[in-house]
């Protein structure tokens, strides 16, 4: 019959390429085990351990590692010149405290001037301490966005992320370029404004002994609490209870602190008058209040 | 027990006041605790540029000592830039001026008031022809107004101008020439609900941060825009921009030529709204006709449009401006397609060139010709640098070929109108045209016997001695010229109080009334709230008491129709108040007789304001502000567009009712594209740009002094591109020279630095009065707007031979 050898020709040629098959599956599978027991079989990497301490001091040809603190900041290429080190970075004093233990009022005082030295007054963006990307935000946010700590200096994260876009708008160098070439005319003019801003306020009032403090400060532009008050925040001013997210829940902003009230116009009696003495005199007439 | 409670209190207080003194011994002995409880908070527009932001001044024992966002303003919404939140600084600069100083013997020295005033009244009075007022784009809009009708009104001569002249000239006649009407149609709400934006020349990020971020801050909610830099280097913007095209300098009107050419030819052009709502108009064949053939143009058919366009292929219009085939192709299909809302802006990139006004009327083309025009979201909108630039400049009429409310001297008709407002007999307001900023400025360089007809000059609120183009001739040429007498009214030194005769210390900001007007066509109102250092005092008063002095002296200039004097103001309850005596001044709110009596200019071109209460009330209004059948006052966020501007006709969908061609239709300005007045060459090589960065506000007299923008920008820098700078074997921060045919300036160079230039391009800013770039700008001007072009020049590079 024609058919019985095509048949059977079809039943040999199944048997073979199955077995062809068979072999090429399961080989595939031995060989992923080989290499597994391959990478197995090489020699186990002697981990160092944090305690073991090899003295380098009398070495000579030993190359030592620089600590990532003290690494050049800037970029290699054309502003390579404009060098910073992370540990010339304006910080509080105080290394951070490794837990949530009472800070001291001296120590958040300091805290408090430390941040304050960085604003021209409480609410004003803060000035950047270190060298910034001239023409990219996004060099702020990789570190700024999250909040990062490299051993005890921290970046703080933003505190208003949905005004995320251009930082370099409101926040910028407190050294920028050329700073040096009149460095004399630079220092001196730095001191030749007399302005006084308004100072933070350092404790919320509470209603009783052990009542959640009210909120001492105005927060536009401070809507994320955790970026001063998180466990990247600015030292002294941290929560001692980071594990509670909604602060607002027991922490809520005072009366005096709600900018969203419109300013009535004074009556136009109030304009002020004017008389012949200096501007350091108290207003004649203050607006009223609303 | 003892009360925890207060001993919280007493620790809390212990500790501000530990701050406080902390804080005092680093800046100045003597600051007092300061709580937030007794700061009063009230409303002020921003000092600084145009986007006009409100801010909140905290004001504590009669200084300011916080500011912040306004979040009830629309136009900021709570968010400022860096120079807002310090603005409150530029009060405090220890180098306040605060008595009048008269040069004697080369040396200025105190003088009392009366002594100021009185010399500045003689020379008046000894030739009014050969007096001119230098004015600004930052003179509040009562200030202006004073000055403007002191002058024309009072003085029957038009030698006043401002520097909003070297600012936006060329936008006032761009919208002049197109709409028949000053300003933007649009507001800043477009920035809103525009799917495409596009920055023509213009770095927003740095110029006008608060509005970017408006922007940029719809992608951090999910909104989809695209952003589009049209610019001759790559700035902050370009960083924020999803296409950047570098053009040639000069070359932008080659760009819209192109598009409009394919808009043509791909009949992708919305020909409706062509046909319902637009004329065609080409330069006159005369301009000199008359004073204004300029503006009106020649008549053009749709078929001579399209003819002249028809060399402007993508191809040609890439070999003039460098920008690709391709990419002018993608902006022609962008304005092709009506489902898009397209928004253009543009600031001193349009406006400073020497074919300013052409550059604007193209802008206003292509957006007239593919109807992107009168929906939210489709507007051509050109940006102020000035906080009134627009109040003061442009609506008050403060330069010298308008009357306040948009009319013009050359018409008679409008002089009129304006004599009987200000009652003074008919024939009192000169028919000539005053000079120009720049003619203004070599006529009183120029020697008296060699043409300079302009003998004293009295500059208020800016500082010519460092912004005018080519300081050299327009500036610097003063000095040694004894019978020249230079008046400055300022709150700083600055270069040009460096050759003031006499020096008049001014009220800034908060410490006067004011009134300002930004960008969208918004009026803005504020009070006093400290008072100004030592005898500082408004600007307004100064005016107004030179004006007395004329009058006593009899000049007959200084009384109106009825013999009554030009100022002669009265309070609220019509008692009439002497304020040209200092001590009266605010005995009533001069500002609000001021503003109401100027209010009466202001319906003729359809820009009515509202009475001076309303402002107080709001956070600003944007004219025309039209009053209810209620009684309440609203504003008009869109001109000419029947949906929002109870102007125009029912039924009309648009309505330029200021047309110039008196049939309510827009016009379609033709303008070829032309090379720059001075290109590089093998001599001067590169191109030289000068403009401004983010933290200084222009010559920096007032954010110099704020140390926190001084040290994020200390010094003045050149920019230059990697290659070239390698080529000339310049390192960075390297002190060079920078030379041009006006003279040389030595600054250290900047490589990859804020701003990149593409190479054989230099870029230079101009806030640093120690390093002066407009020594050698060029300030040739566009013929029609008079307005100088400080973005184009050629200039050669060298290598300091010494250390800077």
């Amino acid at each position: 019959m024609p058919d019985e050898p095509k048949s059977k020709r079809v039943e040999s040629g199944l048997i073979v390429g199955g077995i062809i098959a068979l072999v090429a599956v399961s080989g595939y599978f031995v060989g992923l085990r080989q290499t597994n027991s391959a990478i197995a079989m090489t020699r186990a990497v002697a981990v160092v351990k944090h305690d073991t301490h090899r003295d380098l001091t009398g070495a000579t040809n030993v190359p030592v590692a620089v600590r990532y603190i003290d690494q050049d900041w800037s970029r290699d290429g054309p502003n390579a010149q404009w060098r910073n080190s992370l540990v010339d970075f304006q910080q509080p004093a105080a290394s951070a405290p490794a837990d949530a233990a009472p800070v001291a009022m001296e120590v958040k005082l300091a805290a408090l001037q430390a941040r304050a030295s960085r604003r021209a007054y409480d609410g004003a963006p803060p000035t950047v301490p270190h060298p910034i990307m001239q023409d990219s935000s996004a060099a702020c946010l990789a570190c700024h966005a999250q909040g990062l700590q490299v051993k005890d200096r921290f970046a703080s994260k933003i505190s208003h992320p949905t005004f995320g876009g251009s930082c370099t708008q409101c926040h910028v160098s407190s050294r920028g370029a050329f700073s040096s070439a009149d460095a004399a005319v630079f220092a001196a003019a730095l001191t030749e404004n007399s302005f006084q801003g308004a100072e933070a306020p350092p404790n919320g009032p509470r209603a009783w002994p052990g009542a959640p403090p009210t909120v001492p400060h105005r927060t536009l532009m401070r809507s994320d609490c955790m970026s001063c008050h998180g466990p990247k925040g600015l030292f002294a001013l941290r929560t001692p209870h980071p594990e509670r997210q909604s602060c607002t829940q027991c922490h809520v902003p005072a009366a005096a602190n709600d900018q969203r009230q419109f300013m009535p116009a004074p009556p136009l009696d109030a304009v002020k008058k004017t008389d012949t003495s200096s501007a350091s005199a108290p207003p004649a007439n203050p607006p009223p209040n609303p | 027990m003892i009360q925890r409670r207060e001993f919280n209190k007493l620790a809390a207080l212990a500790a501000a006041s530990a701050v406080a003194q902390a804080r005092a011994q680093q800046s100045s002995p003597g600051a007092k605790l300061a709580t937030n409880d007794e700061i009063t908070w009230d409303k002020a527009p921003c000092r600084f540029c145009g986007t006009g932001c409100h801010v909140r001044v905290g004001v504590k024992n009669g200084r300011v000592v916080a500011i912040e966002g306004d979040q009830l303003a629309e136009v900021n919404k709570g968010l400022l830039c860096v120079k807002g939140y310090h603005v409150g600084l530029a009060l405090y600069g220890k180098d306040r001026l605060t008595q009048p100083l008269l040069r004697r013997n080369g040396v200025l020295e105190p003088i009392s008031w009366e002594e100021a005033i009185e010399t500045i009244a003689q020379r008046i009075q000894a030739a009014p022809e050969q007096f001119a007022i230098y004015g600004s784009g930052q003179w509040t809009i009562p200030e202006g107004y004073a000055a403007n009708k002191f002058i024309k009104g009072g003085l029957s001569s038009n030698h006043i101008d401002p520097n909003a002249r070297i600012c936006m000239a060329s936008a006032v006649t761009g919208f002049l020439s197109v709409y028949g009407v000053d300003e933007p149609a649009g507001c800043y709400d477009d920035l809103d609900k525009c799917d495409v934006l596009i920055m023509w020349g213009n770095n927003m990020a740095e110029m006008h941060p608060v509005l970017f971020s408006r922007v940029i801050d719809r992608r951090t909610r999910g909104e989809k825009v695209t952003l589009i830099d049209i610019g001759t280097r790559r700035t902050r913007t370009t960083d924020f921009s999803d296409h950047y095209l570098e053009f040639r300098p000069h070359s932008d009107l080659a760009i819209m030529n192109g598009i409009a050419h394919l808009l043509i030819k791909q009949n992708a052009f919305d020909a409706k709204f062509v046909d319902k709502f637009c004329n065609f108009r080409q330069s006159p064949k005369d301009p000199n006709a008359t004073p204004t053939a300029p503006l009106l143009g020649d008549a053009m058919s749709f078929d001579d449009y399209k003819a002249a366009l028809e060399p402007y292929t993508p191809e040609h219009v890439e070999k003039l401006s460098g920008v690709t085939a391709e990419k002018i192709r993608m902006l022609a299909d962008l304005f092709a397609n009506k489902d898009l809302r397209i928004t253009s802006t543009w600031c001193m990139g349009f406006n400073q060139h020497s074919r300013g006004t052409n550059a604007n009327r193209l802008c206003h083309g292509i957006h007239l010709l593919s109807g992107h025009f009168g929906r939210p979201g489709d507007a051509p909108t050109s940006l102020t640098g000035q906080p009134s630039a627009c109040g003061t400049a442009r609506e008050v009429g403060t330069m010298c070929h308008f009357l306040p409310g948009g009319r013009l001297i050359a018409n008679e008709h409008d002089r009129h109108e304006a004599e009987k407002i200000w009652n003074v007999p008919e024939g009192r307001i000169s028919p000539e045209i005053g000079h120009h900023t720049v003619l203004m400025w070599e006529k009183f360089c120029t020697p008296a016997d060699k043409g300079g007809d302009i003998q004293t000059l009295w500059v208020q609120v800016t500082n010519p001695g460092q912004s005018l183009p080519n300081l050299h001739k327009l500036f610097k040429a003063k000095a040694g010229q004894p019978d020249k007498f230079l008046i400055v009214s300022d709150v700083y030194r600055t270069a040009t109080t460096e050759l003031a005769d006499l020096v008049l210390p001014s009220a800034m900001w908060v410490e006067k009334n004011g009134m300002y007007g930004n960008s969208e066509r918004r009026t803005q109102q504020w009070f006093r709230m400290v008072k100004p250092p030592g005898e500082a005092r408004d600007d307004a008063w100064q005016m107004i008491a030179v004006a007395r002095r004329l009058h006593d002296l009899g000049h007959p200039g200084m009384k109106d129709k009825d013999g009554r004097f030009l100022f002669s103001l009265k309070n609220d309850k019509g008692e009439e108040v002497p304020v040209w005596e200092w001590p009266r001044y605010y005995d009533m709110n001069v500002d609000k007789a001021l503003f109401e009596e100027y209010r009466l200019f202001s319906r003729y071109k359809h820009k009515d304001l509202a009475p001076y209460d309303e402002y107080v009330k709001a956070r600003g209004l944007r004219w025309p502000v039209v009053q209810q059948p209620d009684g309440a006052w609203r504003e008009t966020k869109f001109r000419f567009s029947e949906f929002d501007d109870p102007y125009v006709k029912k039924g009309a969908e648009i309505q330029f009712y200021h047309s110039v061609t008196k049939d309510d239709k827009a016009l379609i300005w033709f303008a070829p594209a032309e090379k720059a007045a001075e290109e590089p060459d093998a001599e001067f090589p590169f191109w030289l740009c000068t403009g401004r960065v983010l933290e200084h506000w222009h010559t920096g007299s007032m954010t110099r002094r704020i140390p926190q923008l001084h040290a994020a920008m200390p010094h003045s820098y050149v920019e230059m591109h990697p290659e070239d700078a390698r080529e000339h074997g310049f390192a960075n921060g390297e002190s060079i020279v920078v030379k041009t045919r006006r003279g040389e300036l030595k600054l250290p160079v900047w490589i990859d630095g804020r701003g990149h230039p593409p190479r054989g391009s230099l870029f230079i800013p101009f806030f640093d009065e120690r390093l002066m770039c407009n020594d050698i700008t060029l300030g040739d001007i566009d013929p029609i707007s008079k307005e100088p072009d400080y973005k184009k020049c050629a200039a050669t590079v060298a290598r300091a031979t010494a250390a800077p």
